[in-house]
């Protein structure tokens, strides 16, 4: 049971961080260069995770995805299953939840890109593919490690939004965080404690990456 | 040939703009900050459309608002330099220079430009080990490896010392010997613009205000805005004028040239002194002494003149003005040109 868990939340991350990726990068792209008035509204969409209490958020997603809500409704008629108490439930659940830790690392990287490099690469012939792979990606690497570790992680130790929105389901819906809770309910104490002990030391070695990181970029 | 007619409008700025680069020679696009030479450069680049006109580059057409066609900017081979050099900070500089060049030919027109630009031993650096002087090298090796159509230099120089400016200037002009491209130069640095081009365009407001051959550019401005830029410095506005004697509240100046109508006169440097040159000159001009500033061999001066006009000048010799106190200065008629508004 504890490794289907493990699997399980492995399996939500790894998800979630890609299809944040997929979505962080163009949106990213465009908060970092628009002049555009909206900006300040998208931005501030994308940061609410950060202030709001995950049980309202949990609240509103699962009003959407319930049989009655506009995402239930749409996902029973094209695959006859409700959203909520599903893994693909959670699956979005944890992409609004952590988008901004993915977003505000990236839109901070490209803001620090020297525009005028990219350009550079266009007048020497790089079509603009070339352009984001070569000089885009590595020159705003730290930007897109630290948007991974801190999205993928972030999914792996939520707990309120994927309890409201997906339930303690085993095999469909039960992270670790939510197993944690439910064996300390249950006095398992022990798997309890091997589970938490795991998720701190994921956790250190998370951060241990994104600070460790940095000196060794400036190094070279 | 180069040659480019375009407009295009952004906000503040509308640029109304036609231009030839004839090719081995350097142009040079002068104007004040905010004038639009880096506009016209993105405009002439690809890295922006213009909305109207055409681009040609040696009979190819590269844009054509009447056809609708613009070349995308990967395929008009413009070598450009920036002013910060847009190097890649992640790259050496072999794999900065061999950027824009064909894998195939790689390894043999990469170290030929790194050889010409004196670069070879520093090919596996990285931008932030080299000095200003070096950035700027590679930065033009990287721009001319591709074996550009035209070379755009957006103010290349202005981060470097004096030294170091006129070192790579004689090298950058034996690379346009070498390559006989056309090129141009935005600056806003007379030394340079003087030193490098056969033909000089100054931009103001996104207009091109005049145009003509270095050798006769800076001696002969057309208006008070041209003449700014080609580095005049005094003014006197001209409020009446009949007979060739101009007339202001600082005075009145006979004036050989006034031959039309004429918003101001222009004053060269050395027009001022404190001695008549000529006993036709007037009665001279006085002046309140505001600013002083002792050099080597001479006197800095700003003053101002009876109706607020201000006027600065070198004064040569032992004698130490002070300030706030009046002089009456000779103003040279041949060293002014009346020019329009």
């Amino acid at each position: 049971m504890v490794l289907e868990t493990v699997l399980l939340t492995i399996k939500l991350a790894s998800i979630t961080t890609v299809i944040l990726l997929i979505i962080g990068v163009p949106l990213s792209w465009w908060l970092a260069f628009t002049q555009s008035r909206w900006k300040s509204t998208v931005e501030s969409i994308v940061a609410i995770p950060l202030v709001l209490p995950p049980t309202v958020l949990g609240f509103y997603l699962l009003i959407l995805m319930g049989a009655n809500g506009f995402l239930g409704q749409a996902s029973i008629f094209f695959s006859g299953e409700s959203l909520a108490f599903s893994f693909s439930g959670i699956v979005i659940a944890s992409v609004l939840y952590s988008m901004p830790f993915v977003i505000q690392p990236l839109q901070s990287a490209f803001e620090k890109l020297n525009y005028k490099t990219i350009e550079a690469a266009l007048l020497l012939g790089a079509s603009k593919r070339r352009a984001f792979y070569s000089i885009v990606l590595p020159m705003s690497r730290r930007g897109f490690l630290t948007a991974i570790v801190l999205g993928f992680s972030h999914t792996v130790g939520e707990f309120g939004v994927v309890l409201m929105v997906g339930g303690n389901i085993p095999g469909e819906t039960q992270v670790v965080s939510i197993a944690i809770y439910e064996m300390v309910e249950s006095l398992e104490y022990g798997n309890a404690h091997v589970l938490s002990m795991g998720l701190l030391v994921f956790s250190f070695l998370v951060l241990l990456l994104v600070y460790g990181s940095q000196p060794r970029l400036k190094r070279r | 040939m180069f040659f480019a007619k375009i407009g295009f409008q952004r906000e503040h700025l509308e640029i109304d703009v036609q231009l030839e680069l004839e090719k081995g020679c350097v142009t040079a696009l002068m104007g004040a900050s905010g004038s639009g030479k880096s506009t016209l450069f993105r405009l002439l680049s690809g890295l922006e459309q213009p909305e109207t006109g055409e681009i040609k580059s040696d009979g190819e057409c590269w844009f054509d608002a009447l056809r609708e066609y613009h070349r995308p900017v990967q395929h008009r081979k413009v070598g450009m330099v920036f002013q910060d050099y847009a190097l890649f900070e992640h790259m050496n500089v072999f794999d900065n220079v061999a950027y824009g060049v064909l894998p195939e030919i790689r390894h043999e027109v990469v170290p030929d430009w790194l050889s010409r630009i004196n670069l070879s031993h520093k090919s596996s650096s990285y931008p932030n080990e080299l000095s200003g002087g070096e950035k700027q090298r590679v930065a033009l090796a990287r721009a001319l490896a591709n074996a550009p159509d035209i070379l755009l230099l957006d103010e290349p120089f202005s981060a470097l010392d004096h030294t170091l400016r006129h070192e790579l200037r004689l090298e950058l002009q034996a690379l346009i010997y070498d390559t006989q491209l056309p090129v141009l130069i935005a600056t806003h640095d007379l030394e340079e613009a003087k030193n490098l081009a056969n033909f000089v365009y100054v931009m103001d407001e996104g207009q091109i205000i005049q145009s003509g051959q270095s050798k006769s550019i800076f001696s002969s401005p057309e208006s008070l805005q041209a003449a700014k830029v080609l580095g005049w410095r005094n003014f006197l506005p001209i409020e009446h004028q009949a007979n060739g004697i101009a007339k202001g509240k600082w005075g009145s100046l006979k004036v050989p040239s006034l031959e039309s109508y004429h918003a101001y006169l222009a004053l060269s440097q050395g027009a001022i002194s404190l001695t008549p040159l000529d006993s036709e000159a007037g009665e001279g001009l006085t002046v309140e002494v505001l600013h002083s500033v002792d050099k080597d061999d001479h006197q800095l001066l700003d003053c101002r003149l009876a109706d607020g006009v201000r006027l600065t000048f070198n004064l040569a010799g032992p004698e130490t003005v002070v300030v706030g106190s009046h002089l009456v200065v000779f103003v040279d008629p041949s060293c002014v040109i009346p020019v329009s508004l």
